[in-house]
């Protein structure tokens, strides 16, 4: 049957270009995101790349607490904090201090780690105390490298970094 | 009109559609209500014993944001927070609702990543909420600037756009994670996974220094995994390498409820495995999860209707000769 031409109904609106459909099509929020947060990094709360673990590398540290007795601290108890989010501080006041690659942070000259140790004691102290945990005095600030050797061994190694 | 088989219905929820799916009955009001039931959770009872915004993040870029940490600012925030929460399960006034909740949430843990370290822990909260507020503003806009609704696509709602655009924020976290993988190793992350004995070691030990008084593990206990790793790195590359897998093709989520919910268990589990061998818990990726992509309460609505659909099936079978 022939279609007849009624002149009050407009016509139809013709499809929009391929183009168009592809990029206003809502699954490329994905891509978007993924550029957003690539581009904003950890600076932009709430976007971050997520770069947990994403170097797995042969060696990596982490740091602790403990009296003079070197019984071990709770940092969670103290602090307020797991200890790895004040090895993520001892790590972030070492990037200040001018130690960003993996090879300069696994050999850190000691008066430097001396000082980044002793800045991340001063503010864990102060965070102990607004806490109304105070640290024992004085508390010692142990490093730990961790290594996996050529043989397949791991290795620890135990440093005082600071003492105060 | 025949019922469809178990075979078929299946079949419908596989169908791929990569748009916003048709939300029925109380499915959003119930993710709404677990959704705002775990934001309000991890709220509930914060202190803050900051005093500073050291390495600021976000909104402290801008935001003096240590008013948090004085006393008694913080259970009125949470307050706030609560009643915000009310006309959110409700869906009411989301307008100005959604972007109050996404400003109270992102402020308070800007604040808590900006004191020298990253916790990725409430992340995925504040972008659900930041996703959920965009699609509002997005809807609102249309109407202000084209004077007419958004024109929503037959049986969808708006339910259908804040469900469907949580889970991108789902698949683009774990998506983007795969792509800074790739990034920071230069492509060498699967090769680099032996190395990750290592991490396991950290981990444990971390835990013990956290917490040496009640502390499940020892402070110098063997971490047999690790052993394992480097004794046999192709199992676990592959082991590993199934975990990244997966994490890539996230954005499957997207092609509809069967997929959703296939990733969503797939995502459970990996986090599971994760918790176990490496003592890392991602507990709110997996609530986000349960939330929107396995979404009981539909499967428990379509089992049902199934079963329905096979109790009236079942006499006209028997009526036939």
């Amino acid at each position: 049957m022939k279609p007849t031409l009624d002149p009050s109904v407009p016509p139809a609106a013709p499809p929009p270009p391929l183009w168009r459909r592809i990029l206003l099509h809502p699954l490329m929020a994905v891509p978007l995101f993924i550029v957003i947060t690539q581009q904003l990094g950890e600076k932009g709360y709430p976007f971050s790349n997520f770069p947990m673990y994403s170097n797995p590398s042969e060696w990596d540290d982490y740091i602790y607490l403990t009296d003079r007795q070197d019984q071990p601290i709770g940092i969670q108890h103290h602090v307020g904090m797991s200890s790895a989010k004040l090895n993520k501080v001892f790590n972030n006041t070492m990037k200040e201090h001018g130690l960003r690659q993996s090879a300069l942070k696994r050999n850190a000259p000691p008066e430097v780690e001396s000082k980044v140790g002793a800045e991340v004691l001063i503010k864990a102290r102060r965070w102990a105390e607004n806490r109304r945990r105070p640290l024992p005095e004085p508390v010692r600030l142990h490093r730990v490298i961790i290594e996996r050797q050529a043989d397949g061994r791991l290795t620890e190694r135990t440093h005082l970094v600071t003492e105060g | 009109m025949s019922t469809p088989t178990f075979k078929e219905a299946l079949a419908s929820v596989f169908r791929p559609v990569w748009r916003p799916l048709p939300a029925p009955g109380p499915e959003g009001f119930i993710a709404r209500v677990c959704f705002a039931a775990l934001a309000l959770a991890m709220m509930w009872g914060l202190k803050f014993q900051f005093d500073s915004q050291d390495v600021p993040t976000g909104l402290a870029h801008w935001v003096d944001l240590t008013f948090l940490a004085k006393p008694g600012v913080m259970p009125w925030v949470t307050g706030a927070f609560a009643v915000l929460c009310l006309p959110y399960i409700f869906g009411r006034g989301l307008g100005v609702v959604l972007p109050l909740l996404t400003l109270i949430h992102c402020s308070v843990f800007a604040f808590f990543n900006s004191q020298g370290y990253k916790s990725h822990g409430n992340q995925i909260i504040s972008l659900i909420l930041l996703a959920q507020t965009c699609v509002v503003l997005y809807f609102a806009a249309h109407r202000w600037i084209k004077g007419r609704p958004f024109p929503l696509r037959a049986g969808r709602t708006r339910d259908s756009y804040l469900i469907y655009y949580s889970q991108v924020v789902i698949a683009g976290v774990y998506m983007t994670s795969v792509v800074s993988k790739m990034d920071v190793s230069k492509f060498r992350w699967i090769q680099n996974l032996p190395n990750m004995s290592v991490q396991l070691v950290k981990t444990h030990r971390q835990e013990f220094y956290s917490k040496p008084a009640t502390s499940r593990v020892a402070r110098d206990a063997e971490v047999p995994a690790a052993r394992w790793m480097i004794d046999h790195p192709h199992q676990t590359r592959l082991l590993l390498g199934a975990g990244l897998l997966l994490e890539a093709l996230c954005f499957l989520v997207l092609a509809n409820r069967g997929w959703a919910l296939i990733i969503g268990l797939s995502i459970t589990v990996m986090h599971l495995i994760i918790g176990w061998l490496m003592r890392l818990y991602f507990d709110l990726n997996v609530y986000a999860s349960l939330i929107f992509l396995i979404n009981v309460p539909f499967w428990i609505a379509w089992g049902t209707r199934r079963l329905g659909d096979l109790r009236a099936a079942r006499p006209e079978a028997e009526a036939v000769p």
